[in-house]
């Protein structure tokens, strides 16, 4: 149901009036880095050494684009290699992690056996009580299993802990029984069951909860960083790159770089913004 | 007596022993496996120049030696500096986020636009952000605040390269960035039945008492939830210290210290030990918590 819109006070209009200034100014303060960061990455180095930050490029030189590709590079991997580091980190950590926790979620909360609601609450306390400063061992096992610097180490996500189980659990523990039911009597097996039937039921609020952790790891910097240095991703190359500069490098190229990473994950949040922006609560996920 | 199909059944046996062998695999050797080599981690010392190892309780000595009251205590300072961290996000940003989702809830002018424009910190990489910003603040002639205070004659200060300004800097960097959980309340507010809403309203409740003693009360579950991951992330998300000082001008936190230990390959047992110290501070701290939180009673709707 619509709210109806009563009539504003004069106080609230000058309330309104001022947070709209208020909310502009801060929006301006986040989106004018980039147009800065837009303008001196079509500078020559040049100009970006002597003029005024605030300067026009004399030449827009949008060359500095390619360049970049080219330009950037940490550990024998160049933008495009970085690119495809964090696919294969974001894709094989969420669809793997999102994979199992469904079947696991499915299995936990539909076929009750002995232990299956231990089970559940002790995800859920461990969940409750964080390890803080498991890295150093972390980084040992992992080393141990010959998962550093290895795309493999995405199966050490491939787990039933976090939230994407629980809102998943939730969300099989309500929905309807009955075409399940319906399809058993028909003869189906359990896995035609829970493949034709009950997972395409969970695709939506399983799309969601995948487009949420999709961006987190392809911002993640902390895990790339310890466990796949050799393998730079965008925000780990971004970083390490500009770590290792020397006093003259070419800033205009580096800006180009900077912004061409934020590309993938801005096309990927427009197109679907209403998914993420109208489906992210913390009681909840809407189906 | 209709057949239950998921009640019985070897193919049901074999189902659920196939669905949930690698999840079980998984938590036994990444969960359990790392959490009791972790254990074991703390209470070992390397001998220098050889793969060897020998039990000590030297590692928890040094926390509170070389730690607490060393000649520099940096476990001290990144205590203290995770508990501002903590009391500004909690204190301020918490709220703040609270009152910026109240007005998109009532949808002022602009809202698309500034929901999109606030939202954008949780979609570019943080390390984009950090660096975009550090170039704004460079005291170098290249940086932008650096011109501007030039042209009025004003010296600016390399505030990440000053332990008077460091701290500081990174707390406007997370207030600047710090706004994106206005989604999670205003899409809480959204579920308010309007009818409590326009009653409020048609009493004649100003934005400020309709926020604190209507709006916070019924979406107090999730600001609860947050209030519990905060405290459960409090000791665990090291924010930009590693863009902008890596620690130096007193700008440790508990997450930054540990973070660092495994990066540099450094310390490893001693940074074992000094997680279950902090594990062990946890417990009780997220225990007050929910208990607090849960003094509050939410209110049905």
């Amino acid at each position: 149901m619509k709210m109806r819109h009563l009539r504003l006070t004069k106080g609230e209009k000058v309330l309104y009036t001022i947070i709209i200034s208020l909310f502009s100014i801060y929006s301006v303060t986040l989106i004018f880095p980039f147009v800065w960061a837009f303008i001196t990455s079509l500078k020559t180095q040049q100009e970006y050494i002597e003029n005024s930050p605030f300067a026009l490029p004399e030449l827009w030189k949008f060359v500095n684009y390619v360049k970049a590709f080219d330009a950037l590079e940490v550990h024998n991997t160049k933008l495009v290699g970085m690119f495809f580091n964090s696919l294969w980190y974001s894709v094989g950590m969420v669809v793997g992690n999102v994979f199992v926790c469904s079947l696991g979620a499915y299995v936990l909360s539909r076929y009750p056996f002995k232990g299956s609601n231990g089970i559940y609450h002790a995800i859920l306390i461990m969940m409750l009580m964080p390890i803080i400063g498991n890295g150093p061992s972390a980084f040992r096992v992992y080393g141990q299993l010959g998962l550093l610097n290895n795309p493999l180490f995405v199966i050490s996500n491939w787990g039933i802990m976090g939230t994407n189980f629980l809102f998943l659990y939730a969300f099989y523990s309500n929905v309807s029984w009955a075409y399940a039911e319906a399809a058993f009597i028909d003869g189906a097996g359990h896995f035609k069951v829970y493949f034709k039937i009950m997972f395409p039921q969970a695709l939506s609020i399983i799309s969601a909860l995948a487009i949420m952790q999709f961006v987190g790891y392809w911002n993640d910097y902390a895990t790339p960083l310890l466990y796949f240095p050799k393998l730079p991703t965008l925000a780990t190359g971004i970083y390490e790159y500009e770590k290792s500069m020397i006093r003259g490098a070419n800033m205009p190229v580096y800006f180009a770089g900077l912004l061409i990473s934020v590309v993938p994950v801005l096309i990927l949040f427009f197109s679907f913004q209403n998914t993420v922006m109208d489906k992210i609560s913390l009681g909840g996920l809407k189906g | 007596m209709k057949k239950r199909y998921n009640k019985v059944g070897t193919t049901r046996t074999l189902f659920i022993i196939i669905c949930l062998a690698w999840p079980l695999l998984q938590w036994a050797v990444f969960y359990l496996g790392i959490n009791i080599n972790s254990i074991l981690m703390a209470f070992q010392r390397s001998i220098p120049g050889s793969p060897d190892k020998y039990w000590t309780l030297e590692n928890f000595r040094r926390i509170f030696i070389e730690g607490f009251i060393g000649e520099e205590p940096l476990l001290l300072q990144a205590t203290k500096n995770t508990i501002v961290f903590f009391l500004f996000n909690f204190l301020i940003l918490s709220p703040l986020n609270i009152f910026v989702g109240y007005f998109f809830y009532k949808k002022i002018p602009g809202t698309k636009v500034f929901r999109f424009i606030f939202y954008l910190p949780a979609i570019i990489p943080g390390t984009v952000m950090a660096t975009l910003f550090k170039y704004i603040i460079s005291p170098e002639s290249s940086g932008v605040l650096a011109t501007i205070f030039g042209a009025m004659g004003v010296k600016f200060p390399n505030l990440l390269g000053s332990s008077e300004y460091a701290m500081k800097t990174m707390l406007v960097y997370n207030a600047w960035v710090g706004f994106t959980g206005f989604l999670i309340t205003v899409n809480s507010m959204r579920r308010i039945p309007t009818e409590i809403i326009e009653s409020a309203q048609l009493d004649g409740i100003t934005p400020l008492k309709e926020v604190v003693f209507i709006l916070v009360p019924l979406i107090w579950p999730t600001i609860a939830v947050g209030l519990l991951m905060s405290v459960m992330g409090i000791f665990t998300s090291s924010g930009p210290i590693l863009f902008f000082t890596q620690g130096t001008h007193g700008t440790y936190t508990i997450a930054y210290w540990l973070f660092e230990k495994v990066l540099t390959n450094t310390n490893m047992e001693y940074a074992a030990a000094v997680g279950i110290f902090y594990t062990l501070l946890g417990f009780p701290l997220l225990y007050i918590t929910r208990k607090l939180s849960s003094k509050i009673e939410a209110v049905e709707y």
